[in-house]
């Protein structure tokens, strides 16, 4: 994996991590908050609603009682009841009927001691039905009851409770009550998605366990936007967690074959957690999309502002190439790629000069058999003259006086024996390494050598040698040689119509000394700079090619450095760096 | 057949405490259309050896069908008074009576007797006209057919003028009768209801009462005039409290029309005949005649000259 692709994956977690915590912290807390705020208003809602159910219920026991004290009073049913009048039966019969309608009960049955139903409102043909158990059980209750009351269509659920009349020393029973149903539950649903459900079943999650229950109704909620779909169908939550909607609860007693409790439960759906859940993902997605894109731009440039310069220094490095010119690294940047630049630039500096020193050496271990060469070529230039001293000594012995003739016949061989030892001499004696270490006056030095080089009329020599140049650790014979050297390259290396030399002095930053003779010259190429400080590499006519090989030599010796630069047409700097005399 | 006299008069009203629909013609569902659909057609009119009546006012066509009343006038060349006819509940039929109406007819006694509490009226109770059954397709249901279980149906459970169904009734001979042969097979009965036609209060007590009787998970269930002719078809009721006529001129041919009603009533099906009702009329003296025929259809008589 690239350093791009770990960079670009790491921002990615690094922003989705935190920006998903983020949400889901905002989410989880804003949930809890509303949830928290709601539950206690169902919960003030199901107080509401239990004080709902004590008034009925009170309402439920002072009807009965009028209708208790009504009956003592009223002839007819004695005459039908006790006295048993068959005249008066029919208005028994209807009886429960007629009071049902003027109480506002919706359930009205009035038995006999013996559980006998007399007269029944809601179910006025369910007369001589014995149901003895249900007035007994209401009675023992508290309050009001829920209880499954037969009807001619099926049965329903009530809300009821009992009252005993004595009448001519007979025990009646009174069981009256109201209706259970949607529309008595919708009551307590006052509020837009608030959902009241009536089951046997403590959690709202069991669905209508309630209804189950025998012959039970238990009456369902219309929905908000359906009046003829159940409204609490789903009475589970709506998501997983429960958080959508919350819960109150209010136990009833409920009379059936067991005795038992039913709940009312009063559900909230809380539409604006949904919103607002919805708006929070929304948003998050958004910001979420907005900072991963942000976040990618920046690892992109980031990775590309570290990896491009790694990668040309990956590609400088791979293209170092010790005999050829130094690469011009990013050493300018003042951060850890500068810093790894410089290190790269230095360790190609000193890797090229340990390679130099090496061919250095390589040269050396040449100089064996430079010096047969040396041996066998002064031994060509001798061997003439010895051959024309013999030549000589044998005239002057046997005829002296043809001595001059003869001398003047082979001086010429003389002299171009001389000549060519003297050339010979020349030669070598460039490349002597004999070094001495002592305090050298460069500025002096320099302007001997500017001095005493014969130029032409077109070629001019200039000299820029400030004081506070100090002196040179080094031979001063082979500083001069050094800079002879330079000089004399570059004039040698103006056309016809000369050109100007500059040579000048200054102080490093390190204290050492830097000459520097630059020439208005016909330059080098590349290539040609490549090579310039190969021996016997020449570019002029009769040049021997050991004028900057010496001078590189030399310097290296001084334990200085060289460097050239040059191009075609530009002509030629050359600088020197030498150590200083004293310590900086 | 009765009769009661009064002077002639151009235009007389008429309270019936029944529904009335008249896109239920020329079958009449409750009393109250039977009533009507008499008077709109004279010629329906037979005596007791089905021949026509020839001295009844009519026949009669309906011109005018408000809310709560009917504009009957006579057709062209046909005699007899204009009617408006009241349908009433018992409550508003008071407050009609009160008002000074010149016909009262209605199933309830109690209605019955408070008109006739007025002076200017005559009241009579008009013949046992309908016998009110139960029928139980799967002929299994146990009800009790005592007399004791009948009468107390019609003294308890009805709040009109009813009495235990007793004798031999038309449905029970099939003797000649072809079409009391014709079968078909049942649908099965998949619900314990007792279903009746919603508009007869006397089918619905006596539902109500067998409800009350049979216990369990038996339930009362009054359906539409059409929906209980459907469900009367099908046999997939547990049982079916409606009315028949009491008396017929050709029992084989009421059987046909019963079978064609229900035809599983050919078969398993058992009818058990529960009670027989009858009617009351009251009619302001001098104003209308009436005529009563045997198998108690009221017809308005033209007036005396």
């Amino acid at each position: 994996m690239t350093f791009r692709s770990r960079l670009l994956i790491a921002f990615a977690i690094a922003t989705i991590v935190p920006l998903a915590l983020l949400g889901f912290g905002v989410r989880r807390q804003l949930t809890a908050r509303l949830v928290a705020q709601h539950q206690r208003r169902v919960e003030d809602m199901a107080k509401v609603a239990a004080q709902d159910v004590e008034r009925e219920s009170a309402s439920i026991a002072a009807r009965l009682s009028t209708l208790a004290r009504t009956l003592r009073t009223d002839d007819r049913f004695r005459m039908a009841a006790v006295r048993g009048d068959p005249g008066e039966r029919a208005y028994l019969l209807d009886w429960a009927e007629l009071a049902m309608r003027t109480t506002g009960l919706e359930m009205l049955q009035l038995q006999d001691s013996g559980g006998r139903i007399l007269s029944s409102g809601h179910f006025r043909n369910e007369f001589d039905r014995l149901e003895p158990e249900l007035p007994r059980a209401l009675g023992a209750a508290k309050g009001a009851v829920l209880v499954n009351v037969r009807a001619p269509e099926g049965s329903f659920l009530a809300l009821a409770r009992a009252e005993s009349v004595y009448v001519a020393g007979r025990r009646f029973d009174l069981v009256g009550g109201i209706k259970v149903d949607s529309v008595f539950l919708q009551r307590f649903a006052r509020e837009e998605g608030l959902h009241v459900i009536l089951s046997e079943a403590k959690d709202p999650k069991v669905p209508g366990r309630g209804l189950s229950i025998g012959t039970t109704r238990i009456p369902r909620l219309p929905a908000r936007d359906d009046n003829s779909r159940p409204a609490r169908d789903d009475t589970s939550a709506r998501d997983d967690n429960g958080a959508d909607n919350v819960v109150a609860e209010l136990p009833i007693p409920y009379l059936t074959d067991s005795q038992t409790t039913a709940h009312l439960i009063i559900a909230y759906d809380i539409p604006e957690l949904a919103l607002l859940r919805r708006d929070v993902d929304q948003w998050f997605a958004a910001a979420l999309v907005v900072v991963v894109a942000g976040a990618l731009a920046v690892a992109a440039w980031l990775s590309r502002r570290l990896s491009e310069p790694l990668a040309t220094l990956t590609h400088a490095a791979s293209t170092i190439d010790l005999e050829g010119p130094e690469l011009a690294l990013a050493a300018g940047r003042d951060d850890e790629i500068g810093t790894l630049a410089r290190r790269l630039g230095s360790m190609s500096t000193r890797l090229r000069a340990s390679a130099a020193r090496l061919r250095h050496a390589e040269r050396r271990a040449t100089v064996g058999d430079m010096a047969r060469q040396v041996n066998h070529d002064i031994k060509n230039g001798l061997i003439p003259i010895r051959n024309v001293l013999r030549h000589l000594v044998q005239v002057q012995e046997q005829e002296p006086q043809n001595l001059p003739t003869v001398f003047a016949e082979r001086r010429a061989t003389l002299e171009s024996s001389v000549g060519y030892l003297d050339t010979l001499a020349r030669n070598y004696a460039k490349l002597t390494p004999r070094v001495d270490r002592r305090a050298v006056d460069v500025n002096g030095i320099a302007a001997e050598v500017a001095a005493s080089i014969a130029v032409g009329n077109n070629v001019r020599v200039r000299t820029r040698l400030p004081d506070n140049v100090p002196r040179a650790l080094g031979d001063p014979v082979v500083v001069r040689r050094i800079i002879d050297n330079l000089v004399r390259n570059a004039v040698e290396s103006f056309d016809a119509e000369g050109g100007e030399v500059t040579l000048a002095t200054a102080r490093t930053p390190t204290g050492g000394v830097r000459i520097t003779v630059v020439d208005t010259g016909r330059g080098m190429s590349s290539e040609e700079l490549a090579h310039a400080f190969d021996d016997f590499f020449t570019t002029k006519p009769d040049g021997t090619g050991l004028g900057l090989s010496v001078v590189r030599r030399l310097t290296t010796d001084l334990d200085g450095s060289v460097r050239v630069e040059s191009a075609p047409g530009q002509g030629t700097a050359v600088t020197i760096e030498l150590p200083s005399c004293t310590p900086s | 057949m009765v009769t009661a006299s009064s002077a002639p008069v151009d235009s007389a009203s008429v309270v019936v405490t029944s529904p009335v629909n008249v896109q239920n013609a020329p079958r009449p569902t409750t009393w109250g259309e039977r009533f009507v659909f008499a008077l709109a057609d004279t010629a329906a009119k037979r005596d007791c050896r089905d021949r026509p009546l020839s001295n009844v006012a009519g026949p009669y066509g309906i011109r005018d069908v408000g809310r709560s009343t009917l504009q009957l006038e006579p057709v062209a060349g046909a005699r007899g008074p204009r009617l408006t006819i009241h349908l009433a509940t018992e409550t508003s039929a008071r407050d009609l009576v009160d008002a000074g109406v010149d016909l009262l007819v209605t199933d309830s006694p109690a209605l019955a007797a408070y008109a006739a509490t007025r002076g200017d009226v005559t009241s009579a109770p008009l013949g046992w006209d309908r016998t009110w059954v139960v029928a139980t397709p799967s002929g299994s249901l146990a009800i009790d057919s005592s007399v004791a279980f009948r009468s107390g149906l019609a003294r308890d459970a009805v709040r009109t003028d009813a009495r235990a169904s007793e004798g031999t009734h038309w449905w029970s001979d099939t003797t000649g009768c072809s079409t009391a042969t014709v079968r078909s097979a049942l649908a099965s009965i998949g619900t314990s209801r007792v279903v009746y036609p919603h508009d007869e209060s006397v089918a619905r007590a006596l539902a109500e009462r067998l409800v009350a009787v049979l216990g369990g998970r038996a339930t009362a269930t009054g359906l539409a005039p059409n929906a209980f002719r459907s469900a009367l078809l099908s046999g997939s009721e547990m049982a079916y409290v409606f009315p028949l006529r009491r008396m017929t001129v050709d029992r084989c041919r009421s059987m046909t029309e019963l079978v064609e009603r229900a035809s599983w009533l050919g078969g398993r099906g058992a009818i058990t005949a529960l009670i027989d009702t009858r009617l009351h009329a009251v009619v302001r003296r001098d104003r209308l005649n009436l005529t009563f025929t045997w198998d108690s259809t009221v017809a308005i008589a033209p007036a005396r000259p």
